[in-house]
């Protein structure tokens, strides 16, 4: 091997990038001061990916009674607030309530009840985006539709180091107002405007009643689920009662696709609770009238590859029977599903089977989340757009 | 040896050689753990004497008493030999200087004992974190080179960091 670069008088580079890319944000934004080559590692894209490999990651809840921030829970302490996030007044003062679309590589993405604004946000360095209008004001649908119909999906594309937002109509276009709406619009960070992509045929088809899929949008949650660069929302359709299947649709950040990934042939989709991520698997929880049941994807994409990774007898378990969306998460060495209900967050435990709560809440909104260093203006010189 | 009825196989030694000439008598269960010498072990094969020319006594004897540490905790698979290992770890780094930390670290990694490697590393990380950045310089000895200016720039830039 040839001779290391050493920049300080101990410890070769390599050692140092370790070293640092196990620091917290703050830390390492005072740090670019020290001297020229730890400014410019600090700022590298490759950093910020290996920074945010080593951090932990967590859930972060946003309670509607208390607006002004979030909380972040950890592996270890879930319930117990870790810590906070104001939210920057640039984004509360436009709209008091959010809702939360996603959290990818360190940055969150909000939006207003119509979908107007939508902000990306690095809570750990505070960088607020906020991205050009979705909708010509036109087309815009009235609020009713936008709710039912209407999804925005978040994520990173790890092959171009690009954050993408899209929004999509899922409904059957009843109404004249719909039928305008039929395309799917995507925004990238990079070129920093939304391009339309042509509805994909899963998407559009007559023969399915995607009005009732995607299930469930109620203003309380974020529904999609992103694994392997993909935004994922779970699906029933195929009509009515009997015959009714379960899938999910999953989005390419990088190719901009839309696929269907199927789920095990015995499941039916009436009984799939919701979508989640255990183990950087994709997962669904699932109610069999006997036990629930918690479903994994060892594989990406392989339908074959559906386990079922967990059952829970129902006698013990806390979530309830009733229609409420849960996720299955794992949080470090921990697993939980999260659920709600009488306007409250529950997380359940499954490894202790214990159940924790929000303390007093009403719509509680929740993200995987973990910090990043990542700029929004990426190695361009940051200029006067100041927090 | 004992010869006791446990599952015990034939240990084979190995002779290690630091750069001071320092020789080190090893199990290769124990040195294997280092990435560098289970290479040789697989490629060289039958070789009994490794010689280690970037490594001093001092901190080879410290490597391999780490590994043997935790080759040892490792063969009874209780549940709780994660927490042995961690506790042992803790006292293992708690009371380095930094001088010893640092060419512990560097021995570390010249033997890819990845392990050891991440302990020692989130070990100088959690030293420095909160840190200011003239203790930063101070620690690793680096003078500062940006043009007059450019640092206020940098500063003005993440104030609240420095808040």
């Amino acid at each position: 091997m040839k001779e290391r670069k050493i920049v300080t008088c101990f410890l070769p580079e390599d050692i140092i990038t370790e070293i640092l890319s196990r620091l917290d944000v703050k830390s390492l934004m005072r740090f670019k001061c020290v001297c020229k080559s730890w400014q410019c590692l600090i700022c590298g894209p490759t950093f910020t990916r290996m920074h945010f490999d080593h951090q932990p990651s967590s859930v972060i809840v946003f309670d509607h009674f208390e607006i002004t921030k979030f909380s972040v829970h950890g592996s270890q302490n879930f319930g117990e607030k870790s810590s906070t996030y104001k939210i920057p007044k640039k984004i509360s003062n436009e709209f008091p309530t959010n809702l939360v679309i996603d959290s990818d590589h360190g940055i969150l993405c909000l939006s207003d009840y119509f979908l107007h604004n939508v902000y990306l946000w690095n809570p750990a360095t505070n960088e607020v985006k906020k991205l050009p209008p979705l909708v010509p004001p036109s087309t815009s649908p009235r609020r009713e539709s936008l709710c039912l119909n209407f999804r925005i999906g978040f994520g990173f594309d790890p092959l171009t180091n690009d954050f993408k937002v899209l929004g999509l109509y899922f409904g059957i276009p009843k109404t004249e107002l719909l039928k305008s709406c039929r395309e799917v619009m995507v925004y990238s960070l990079r070129t920093n405007c939304w391009k339309t992509i042509e509805k994909p045929h899963l998407l559009s088809s007559p023969n399915q009643s995607y009005h009732t899929s995607l299930l469930p949008w109620s203003d309380y949650y974020k529904t999609s689920v992103i694994v392997n660069g993909r935004i994922h929302w779970m699906s029933i359709f195929g009509g009515n009662d009997q015959g009714q299947s379960f899938g999910i649709i999953a989005f390419d950040l990088n190719t901009e696709v839309f696929s269907l990934i199927n789920s095990p042939q015995q499941v039916k989709g009436p009984t799939v609770k919701g979508i989640g991520k255990m183990s950087e698997c994709l997962s669904f929880i699932l109610d069999t009238r006997e036990s629930i049941e918690i479903w994994v994807m060892k594989e990406y994409g392989v339908t074959e590859s559906w386990i079922k990774h967990m059952t829970i007898d129902i006698v013990k378990c806390p979530i309830p029977r009733s229609k409420c969306f849960c996720a299955p998460l794992s949080l470090g060495n921990k697993s939980y599903v999260l659920f709600h209900s009488y306007n409250k967050l529950f997380w359940y435990d499954l490894k202790s089977n214990t159940l924790g709560h929000s303390p007093s809440a009403y719509s509680i909104q929740f993200a995987l989340y973990a910090e990043s260093i990542g700029s929004f203006w990426g190695d361009k010189p940051q200029d006067d757009k100041k927090r | 040896m004992s010869s006791s009825s446990t599952t015990t196989t034939t240990t084979r030694l190995l002779m290690l050689k630091a750069s001071d000439g320092v020789t080190f008598e090893v199990e290769e269960a124990v040195a294997t753990k280092l990435g560098a010498i289970n290479n040789m072990v697989e490629e060289e094969g039958s070789e009994d004497l490794i010689c280690l020319p970037n490594v001093n006594g001092k901190f080879l004897g410290m490597v391999l008493e780490w590994c043997k540490k935790h080759a040892n905790n490792n063969t009874n698979s209780d549940k709780g030999n994660d927490e042995v290992n961690k506790w042992w770890d803790k006292e293992f780094v708690m009371d380095l200087d930094q001088n010893t930390l640092y060419h512990l670290l560097m021995a570390a990694d010249y033997l890819s004992g990845t392990e050891l490697v991440d302990l020692l590393t989130e070990k100088v990380a959690s030293m420095i974190r909160g840190k200011k950045v003239e203790e930063i310089r101070e620690t690793f000895k680096i003078k500062s080179d940006f043009l007059p200016g450019q640092e206020e720039e940098i500063r003005k830039k993440n104030s609240w960091a420095f808040e």
